[in-house]
């Protein structure tokens, strides 16, 4: 019984070992292929997937970041009253820029990209386009996975800065039209709170995380057998490793932030 | 002062097969394709066509043996060193793997303009007269997905022809044709041989019976074990 257990249990370690690598690797070969940028259709795939994974995210990522803001706004006016207008506004800035805005993007992009890559990717080799991308001498990896992994990184980059801007709105209309407290308080309470510090803590965290997404989608992707339920099994895959590696960055991410605050 | 005469021309063999062993079953064979030659490889299985055309661009390994095409090992090499070989080669393989999100005249040009061959302008113009050559009338610019698969037969091969290979592969070319779309093509396949000097053409099939409506001059190369 502890056997079996301990077995399954190292099988399970060893399999997301395994994952981490060839994801960390795939991600070094397109470091590697960087000159690629220059070629003309290696830019084209990129604008395409600024184009997919940012722009067309934007207006549920705008929707979501206002309701965001009014909700954080609503929930602490009630949890510690209307008279302590800037701590609203701090905690507002706090959880938004440091923690939601990346983490919640993140999550929309699984959603919509993390899927629709893997499952391109994989339809790709099923069908045997990636095999005639070789015959061309296109290398995959440059053609491909190098410009998803700049898109993605810069799409969730862009997305967490529209998100961060339309929940702090969301959460000054709230708290300005609904709630009727005074703007200058709230406005002190936010500049109070954000530093560069926490921008630019924010702004890594979202490229880290566009990175993570696309290249466990890309890795996903490539990795396919030939066979019908190979492109289904793709898309499921990047969803639940995507969410997997975003949420233990995540926590490092919040580890790391602990130890420089202290140092 | 005597002139000396020029060396004679030495044979390059474009493709060699040393003891090539695709299957667990039959003998390795031993070929060699010399430039400008016509040749048909017989296999037994379509499978095998592609696995064929996978040892040749060192994707994977054979059995046993060993497949060099201009004296090179594919599969030896670096994917940079890969490149000015694999722009000899020419595939038109059954499945014929365009890029699907790509339409007719991206997918001609995605090889030249990643290589950066020539003038974006000038490719286009090539791709516009390749298409004509092999009788291709639909437009040009419309989606993958709307074109019959005749009409993707043409736009993969001249999506080989847009880097003027020396060696052009066609792995179970007729695959889902019409007898006479397959006749049309195979006229087609047969004056862009004789169109280059020194173009070797080679197709690889299952099909014993296709070897007969190749011209006479045709190597034929049997990878079929016996029974």
């Amino acid at each position: 019984m502890y056997q079996m257990f301990f077995g399954q249990l190292g099988h399970w370690i060893l399999d997301k070992i395994r994952f981490l690598l060839l994801t960390f690797s795939l991600i070094l070969q397109a470091i590697f292929q960087l000159f690629a940028l220059g070629r003309t259709p290696v830019r084209q795939v990129l604008l395409r997937q600024i184009y997919f994974t940012g722009l067309e995210s934007t207006g549920v990522v705008m929707v979501m970041a206002l309701t965001i803001g009014v909700v954080i706004v609503t929930q602490s006016i009630l949890l510690l009253g209307n008279s302590n207008v800037t701590l609203v506004a701090k905690v507002l800035c706090w959880i938004v820029i440091r923690e939601l805005g990346p983490l919640l993007t993140a999550l929309v992009v699984i959603a919509r990209s993390g899927a629709a890559i893997a499952a391109e990717l994989a339809n790709m080799q099923v069908t045997g386009q990636i095999d005639s991308l070789r015959a061309l001498g296109i290398s995959p990896c440059a053609y491909l996975v190098l410009p998803r992994l700049l898109g993605g990184a810069l799409s969730v980059f862009a997305l967490t800065i529209y998100f961060d801007a339309s929940a702090l709105l969301g959460g000054f209309f709230a708290a300005f039209l609904g709630w009727k407290l005074p703007s200058d308080l709230f406005f002190q309470g936010l500049y109070g709170t954000l530093t560069v510090g926490q921008i630019v803590g924010g702004a890594c965290k979202s490229l880290l995380f566009g990175l993570i997404i696309a290249a466990v989608a890309c890795q996903r992707g490539l990795i396919v057998e030939r066979s019908s339920t190979a492109v289904p099994r793709a898309a499921t895959q990047a969803v639940i490793y995507g969410l997997f590696l975003v949420f233990v960055a995540d926590g490092c991410f919040a580890l790391l932030f602990q130890i420089l605050s202290r140092g | 002062m005597a002139l000396t005469p020029p060396p004679p021309e030495t044979e390059s063999a474009v493709l060699s097969l040393n003891k090539l062993l695709l299957e667990t079953e039959g003998p390795g064979l031993d070929a060699k394709v010399l430039a400008g030659q016509l040749a048909v490889f017989v296999l037994n299985r379509e499978e095998l066509c592609g696995e064929f055309v996978n040892i040749l661009l060192g994707l994977s390994l054979p059995l046993n043996g060993t497949l060099s095409v201009f004296d090179q090992h594919l599969s030896q090499l670096s994917e940079k060193d890969q490149i000015p070989v694999i722009q000899r080669i020419g595939i038109v393989a059954a499945r014929l793997g365009l890029i699907a999100n790509l339409n007719v005249m991206e997918n001609l040009v995605l090889a030249a303009d990643y290589h950066a061959m020539d003038d974006r302008a000038e490719i286009r113009q090539r791709a516009l007269r390749l298409l004509e050559r092999v009788g291709y009338e639909d437009s040009p610019y419309g989606a993958l997905g709307k074109l019959s698969r005749a009409q993707q037969t043409q736009v993969c091969l001249v999506r080989a022809l847009m880097l003027d290979p020396d060696l052009l592969i066609y792995a179970t070319l007729f695959d889902g044709l019409s007898s006479r779309d397959a006749d049309t093509l195979l006229d087609k396949v047969l004056e862009i041989h004789r169109y280059k000097q020194r173009r070797t053409t080679i197709f690889l099939t299952p099909d014993q019976k296709f070897v007969a409506r190749l011209p006479a001059e045709t190597q034929v190369f049997c990878l079929q074990s016996e029974g």
